[in-house]
């Protein structure tokens, strides 16, 4: 068995020389001895935003919940027919979120009801817990949340007034949209790698050395702000805090055309890159 | 013998056969048993090396500072317009207005503004609001307190002795359904402007009814190149002190291990930026953060954290209140002296000198005490003053805050006492790392050393 084995391996083993031998001679990277030298590459462009994002919210509130959804489709029709007669306009999309017909509490009765819940779990010694009472509709309310998303966002300003002439509220200036965002990011990015680059050549330079390549990507960050555009939350719970008991008149009233030119967005990405030299 | 004789021979055929060029076959002997050995001892001995550690020196880190200065051309301004009005529309009416004369203004001052919200929302009753904060601070207390005099009367109970007293109950504060007043219009936005007009573009956003008027940092149009040199400097900066180190230490640097510079500073150079709306916003990416405590364009102004001051004072705390109660007051009596008639006056015929004659008896009087009601007993209402305490308490006199140090260059409409003629710097800063050569890691090949 002992001479079987010995015989075995020495075969191995003289077969192992002749490979050795005979193997080409290629130069490999040794991981664990290359020399790595870590930077960060920065890069920013400059561009103008093709689309501006708005949101609102249309709210009516009426006795009769077939009144306040009328009331509310009055001012949706209203808004989708006038917003599309802005001078200049050349796009213009209308995203519905939300859709509700609800009833509004009494805001005092929820009001009782909180400080009950409060007063209940935090009872002194000799102290009776508060009932909570039931509290009922005092009217009812129907609201429509939406995004409209249009360009070119020069006209950002003219599409805030006309939604609340129209009678929208909480109309706000979600953002921007650039069309080639992805291009330009890479573009960025680009820009940091090179930037990255560079660094690494100066540095590698003046300690008399070579940047052989790229080891390692370690990280890559788009820095500018963004987000998704979001519609606003309409809600009538909570004691009256986040409800709103609208001070509607119905009537109209003209609001100036706001003149709202969009400045250059900054679009900067950093990458971090990890370079072996020699 | 034969296996190992034909091992040998069969591994030898095969080990030239595998070889692409001809060998020199008077050059090749057997292997024999020995080899075996020499070459188990040659792995055995290599595993060991790779096994031991090899002796590595901690990096030095040094840091380097490169300042250039120069005049910037551009100057930042933050500003937000602010109306209510009963209803939304005509909040964002009045917004409108202010915003287009304010751009009327700023015509012809090669002013570029970028608008980074504009939102219309409710405005509630703001001393409301506040107290209603209050009520539910209070709440927090309430519970607060309830668990500490659980826990007070559970080591009372077990007979621990502790020098905590339980404290007093507080009344609860109800709160209150704020309603709306207003609907309020914001427009925010950033302005870069011409440096040397910044102080009267800020008077006229002032006049104009902006708020909140910032200016908010300066920029260059040659940035990039100013940026190329502080950092080069920051460069230079930081190899001469690694530099000095090593001498110092008597050893040499090897190569440079991690190296980082500060990357411009966008944030400061630009402003605040309205959002760019994506459809991959889910991704993990975190907004630039304007960072006010960090030497913006080397102003020298930072924040220091002032700790907060605390006074002891002695408070008045009410017990218990205040009340009233009804009370029956006692009829009061007193003694009063009478004169009582004990025989009345009358007269008497008596026989003098055989006439009779009539003769008056005065009346017998005589004194007697006599106790009388002065006053009827009588129920009325009475005030049962407060029951109070005075409780000696630490209290905060000034609360932590942070706190510009440094000239100042911020601020709400402080264009106007600062100069703008002066020089700016731009600073930048750089982190070398470097490994060095040292007399126990002499085994490494001669290293490249800075010179």
């Amino acid at each position: 068995m002992i001479k079987t084995l010995i015989s075995t391996s020495l075969a191995a083993l003289a077969l192992g020389f002749a490979l050795t031998a005979c193997e080409p001679k290629a130069e490999t990277l040794n991981e664990k001895t290359a020399k790595t030298l870590a930077v960060t590459g920065v890069g920013e462009i400059e561009v103008m935003p093709n689309e501006f994002v708005i949101s609102g919210a249309v709210i009516k509130q009426n006795d009769d919940i077939g009144e306040a959804m009328n009331a509310v489709a009055e001012v949706i029709n209203k808004v989708q027919q006038t917003i599309p007669e802005i001078a200049g306009l050349e796009s213009s999309d209308f995203n519905f979120a939300t859709v509700n017909s609800t009833g509004v509490k009494d805001p005092e009765c929820l009001l009782f009801n909180q400080d009950a819940t409060l007063t209940n779990n935090s009872l002194r010694e000799g102290e009776k817990r508060v009932a909570q009472k039931l509290c009922k509709d005092v009217t009812q309310q129907a609201s429509v949340t939406f995004t409209l998303t249009g360009g070119p966002a020069g006209l950002t300003g003219s599409a805030i007034s006309k939604l609340s002439e129209a009678g929208a509220v909480r109309v706000q200036l979600n953002g921007y949209i650039v069309s080639n965002i992805e291009e330009i990011e890479l573009k960025a990015g680009e820009m940091a790698v090179a930037n990255a680059r560079d660094k690494a050549d100066r540095l590698t330079a003046a300690a008399g050395a070579n940047v052989l390549g790229v080891k390692n990507l370690n990280s890559y960050v788009p820095t500018y702000s963004q987000r998704n555009a979001s519609a606003p939350r309409v809600s009538t719970s909570g004691a009256g805090e986040t409800s709103r008991i609208l001070n509607d008149d119905g009537k109209t009233q003209d609001v100036t055309e706001m003149n709202l030119k969009p400045g250059p967005q900054v679009i900067s990405a950093s990458i971090n890159l990890e370079f072996i030299y020699e | 013998m034969r296996p190992m004789a034909l091992s040998l021979m069969f591994g030898t055929v095969l080990g030239l056969a595998g070889c692409s060029a001809d060998p020199d076959l008077s050059t090749v002997r057997p292997l024999t048993y020995q080899d075996l050995q020499m070459h188990n001892n040659w792995v055995y001995r290599k595993n060991n090396e790779a096994k031991a550690t090899p002796f590595e020196g901690r990096p030095i880190q040094v840091s380097g500072v490169g300042r250039v200065k120069a005049v910037p051309d551009i100057a930042v301004i933050t500003g937000q317009i602010k109306t209510e009005a009963p209803t939304d529309s005509v909040a964002v009416d009045m917004a409108a207005k202010l915003i287009n004369d304010t751009q009327r203004r700023l015509d012809g001052h090669s002013a570029e503004l970028n608008f980074t919200q504009i939102s219309g929302i409710e405005k509630r009753d703001e001393d409301c609001q506040k107290h209603n904060v209050e009520a539910r601070n209070r709440y927090n207390e309430i519970v607060s307190d309830n668990q500490f005099n659980t826990r007070i009367k559970a080591q009372i109970e077990r007979g621990i002795n502790t020098p905590s007293k339980p404290r007093q109950p507080k009344p609860r504060i109800r709160t209150k359904l704020c309603p709306v007043l207003n609907s309020e219009a914001r427009i925010s936005f950033v302005a870069r402007v011409p440096s040397d007009q910044a102080s009267n573009i800020i008077n006229m956003l002032t006049e104009a009814g902006v708020e909140d008027v910032n200016l908010f940092g300066y920029d260059f149009e040659d940035y990039d190149k100013l940026y190329k040199e502080a950092a080069a400097k920051a460069v230079m900066d930081a190899r001469g002190k690694a530099e000095l180190i090593a001498a110092r230490a008597g050893t040499q640097l090897r190569e440079i291990t991690d190296f980082k510079v500060d990357p411009p500073n966008r944030v400061s150079r630009f402003g605040p930026q309205a959002m760019i709306i994506t459809n991959h916003a889910n991704r993990n990416v975190t907004p630039e953060r304007y960072n006010d405590s960090v030497d913006l364009l080397n102003s020298g102004a930072q924040y220091v954290t002032i700790p907060a001051t605390y006074e002891t004072v002695s408070e008045t705390i009410v017990v218990q209140e205040a009340s009233a109660e009804l009370v029956t007051i006692p009829a009061a009596y007193e003694t009063v002296q009478e004169t009582v008639v004990a025989q009345e006056a009358s007269t008497e015929i008596v026989i003098i000198n055989g006439r009779p004659m009539e003769r008056v008896i005065p009346a017998v009087t005589k004194q007697i005490n006599r106790r009388v009601v002065k006053t009827p007993a009588r129920t009325t209402e009475r005030t049962v003053p407060a029951v109070t305490k005075v409780e000696t308490r630490r209290r905060i006199k000034t609360p932590a805050r942070a706190e510009r140090v440094g000239p100042e260059y911020g601020g709400a409409n402080n264009a106007l006492k600062m100069s703008l003629a002066g020089n700016r710097t731009i600073k930048v800063q750089a982190t070398l790392t470097y490994g060095y050569i040292t007399p126990i890691d002499g085994t490494l090949p001669k290293a490249k050393a800075f010179k």
